[in-house]
């Protein structure tokens, strides 16, 4: 019976953290939901009512949920897709460099170190005509108002730049890790059969990294659906840049207006749920095995 | 913490950061704790203000200042709030929502006076301020009314101008359509001339912008009950929207002037590209500064009217309100009406150049050799006006905002959109706004 007092004994352990767990991840969902019942605003608390679903039934009539909705979904495949290529390139450099490692790890890190406040002030900046150096350099080509924030595409592409830019050496920082899980010996063993570059990326690198590479698409793809500082800052959510984030921000924070924010909320979390779902059921991520 | 990080070495961390745990636990609970030193009896109460940290120090000064010249009756303390107004606007209410008595005195935005007031958080400073009424900017000062109570002591005022290049512009436009004829005429000699440049980026300082266009044409946003939307029954509130529609197509103003702050704009133009600006004070002495493409070469008058209209101008500023939380509302009243004295209006003007709210001042010689346009700036006061008068003021800014914007972005039609966003505010001011 020694096995069953050690699990015993497990439980008891493990137990102070799943309370601390319970407190501060269930707890705060329960609270936005039961918030998402009700008719609430901040301001006149004396007016707080329960409504039931109907917050949730305004929110999905709402043309501008799933406006945003819409701008969030092509912001995260267009945003995860670019960082997953570029960064497993980055990590395919960093495992190759022998000399440099140490400065090249480095600068690409830089960019994924700096606030994205801070960079999205910046890349605004620079895509600014008459002020930054991106619209000055391509004002030649595209003439002198050449607004990229000013169009709807444009726009997307600006915001999609900046978050590349800023997330791909995280990309290439979980696959490098990955990378130097795969033993030698398995590119040795191809090369005695004659295997080219080529085959040996396809039939043992790529399946030797899924684990990694579906860790790391999980963690960016749940990273770009809220995506909020990038469109607050640089476009203030005009020409349909609304992220669902900045919609959850607007009535929470701006209006006040919790009931209905927290409605929104709670259908984020919910996606997010059914992303992560997604991932480690259908997909077979384990965000654990990286610590193993 | 320094204490605690040279002691720390590998062995003895798990213990040392135990009280770490529990201080966040504890904060995270709510307590904030540490700022209102609690005033029993016979102890010197500390009366805390609110507001961002100014950079000069002058703000702090005239706090300390008044503590000192209280005979001890009570001390100050600031909590510094975050250098944004909207991230300001999120830290106090939450700690009023909460009934907080840690604050005594908020730093607050013009137009935070209706939701606070409507919403039970200010301490009613009629009393205590009503006598003072006729010496005060009659436009400033009706931003601390709001129900017929006063709710603040006014502290600044501000009013946008219009910044012209004198080597380009040979006289100050009388209204915006001669202003948009001013450029053409430029542009038509040398088409890369860009116009005029103001704020347009979807957020509050485009509603301004453009409620500046709709006041000048005799348009009201909202029914002297504040519980409706007066737009559409306005047919100059279409003229205006196509006007601001035109500014873009007709290249009076460059399209990228669609995703400007005052920054950008401000930058812009002392880039020597422009030849109008619309702009709040602060920029003058950054346009004339010796990096400047463009200094000594600018000049300043108030904002154009509106032809067959009038000129009208909106007001920003800050005004110092009495938490109703506070445990010290008459002494704290007391402290904001000494930091708004007389003196310390001339300290506004001189150590801050930001417009101060007593008339007085603006006949002040001194003022008027550092703040050389103290004349049009008192002009532009005059015909002045308050934003949109309604505890939901933020639900109705939001809509002016995002529908506006699809208008001058080609994205909507001037018209329909006059007709949607009249219906959308009048949701808004009954608490039902549109999501």
């Amino acid at each position: 019976m020694e096995r069953f007092d050690e699990r015993r004994l497990g439980t008891v352990m493990v137990a102070p953290a799943l309370a601390l767990m319970a407190l501060v991840v269930l707890w705060p969902v329960l609270q936005a939901f039961w918030l998402s019942l009700h008719r609430y605003n901040i301001k006149f608390p004396d007016d707080r009512e329960w409504v039931g679903l109907s917050n949730y039934a305004r929110v999905l009539e709402a043309g501008s949920w799933w406006e945003a909705l819409v701008t969030t979904i092509i912001f995260t495949v267009l945003s995860v897709s670019i960082e997953f290529v570029l960064g497993l390139l980055m990590a395919l450099m960093m495992h190759q460099a022998i000399g440099w490692k140490g400065p090249l790890r480095v600068s690409i890190l830089v960019p994924w170190a700096t606030i994205t406040v801070v960079t999205a002030l910046a890349w605004k900046w620079l895509y600014t005509p008459g002020i930054g150096i991106i619209a000055t350099v391509l004002e030649p080509f595209i003439g002198a108002d050449s607004c990229l924030l000013c169009s709807r595409w444009g726009a997307m592409w600006g915001m999609v730049f900046a978050d590349v830019w800023k997330t791909a050496p995280f990309i290439g920082l979980l696959l490098l890790a990955g990378l130097q899980n795969i033993s030698a010996d398995l590119y040795e063993a191809a090369e005695v059969d004659g295997a080219s570059t080529w085959d040996k990326f396809r039939h043992i690198t790529l399946p030797m990294l899924k684990p990694a590479i579906l860790v790391a698409l999980l963690f960016r793809t749940l990273d770009s659906f809220r995506m909020f500082d990038l469109a607050f800052i640089m476009t203030g959510g005009a020409n349909q840049t609304r992220t669902v984030s900045v919609l959850a921000y607007d009535q929470l924070i701006n209006k006040l207006n919790i009931g209905v924010g927290s409605a929104i909320s709670m259908l984020i979390f919910l996606l997010v749920f059914a992303i992560a779902f997604i991932f480690v059921r259908v997909l077979g991520a384990n965000p654990q095995a990286e610590d193993r | 913490m320094r204490a605690w990080d040279t002691r720390s070495r590998r062995g003895r961390r798990h213990w040392t950061l135990l009280p770490l745990l529990a201080a966040l636990l504890l904060s995270a609970a709510g307590c904030g704790g540490g700022y209102a030193a609690s005033a029993g009896a016979g102890e010197v109460p500390t009366l805390v203000f609110a507001s961002g940290r100014d950079p000069l120090g002058v703000v702090d000064d005239m706090f300390q200042g008044c503590a000192d010249a209280s005979g001890g009756r009570y001390r100050v303390e600031q909590l510094v709030l975050p250098p944004a107004v909207d991230a300001q606007r999120e830290q106090v209410i939450r700690r009023l929502a909460a009934r907080d008595d840690s604050i005594d005195i908020i730093g607050m935005d013009v137009i935070w006076t209706a939701e606070f007031s409507r919403a039970g958080w200010l301490y009613d400073m009629t009393p205590h301020v009503s006598g003072m009424r006729d010496q005060y900017v009659p436009a400033s000062f009706a931003t601390v009314e709001y129900d017929d109570r006063i709710w603040a002591a006014p502290h600044n005022t501000n009013v946008a101008m219009l910044y012209y290049r004198t080597d380009l512009v040979e006289q100050a436009p009388e209204t915006w359509q001669e202003l948009v004829q001013q450029v053409a005429a430029a542009r038509e000699a040398n088409p890369d001339q860009e116009g005029f440049v103001w704020q347009a980026h979807e957020y509050e300082g485009f509603v301004v912008a453009m409620l500046e266009f709709l006041f000048g044409a005799g348009v009201e946003v909202l029914t002297p009950d504040g519980q409706a939307s007066a737009l559409a029954a306005s047919p100059a509130a279409t003229e205006v929207m196509a006007f601001a529609r035109d500014l873009f197509v007709g290249g009076t103003t460059p399209r990228s002037v669609t995703t400007f702050q005052e920054e950008e704009a401000r930058q812009f133009f002392q880039n020597g590209r422009g030849m109008f600006m619309r702009n709040w004070p602060y920029a003058w002495e950054l346009v004339n500064s010796p990096g400047s493409e463009v200094a000594g070469k600018v000049a300043l008058a108030p904002l154009p009217a509106w032809e067959g209209g009038s000129r009208a101008g909106v007001l920003g500023g800050l005004n110092w309100g009495v938490s109703a939380y506070s445990r010290h509302q008459e002494l704290a009243a007391e402290l904001a009406l000494c930091v708004t004295s007389e003196e310390n209006q001339r300290r506004v003007a001189l150590e801050k150049s930001e417009l101060p709210v007593l008339d007085v001042i603006y006949d002040d010689p001194e003022v008027q050799e550092k703040m050389p346009f103290i004349g049009v700036a008192r002009e532009s006061l005059n015909t002045a006006r308050v934003r949109p008068v309604t505890p939901y003021y933020n639900d109705v800014t939001v809509a002016i905002a995002d529908y506006s914007h699809r208008v001058i972005t080609g994205r909507a039609d001037a018209g329909s959109t006059v007709q949607s966003l009249d219906r959308a505010i009048s949701l808004a001011v009954i608490g039902e706004g549109e999501i």
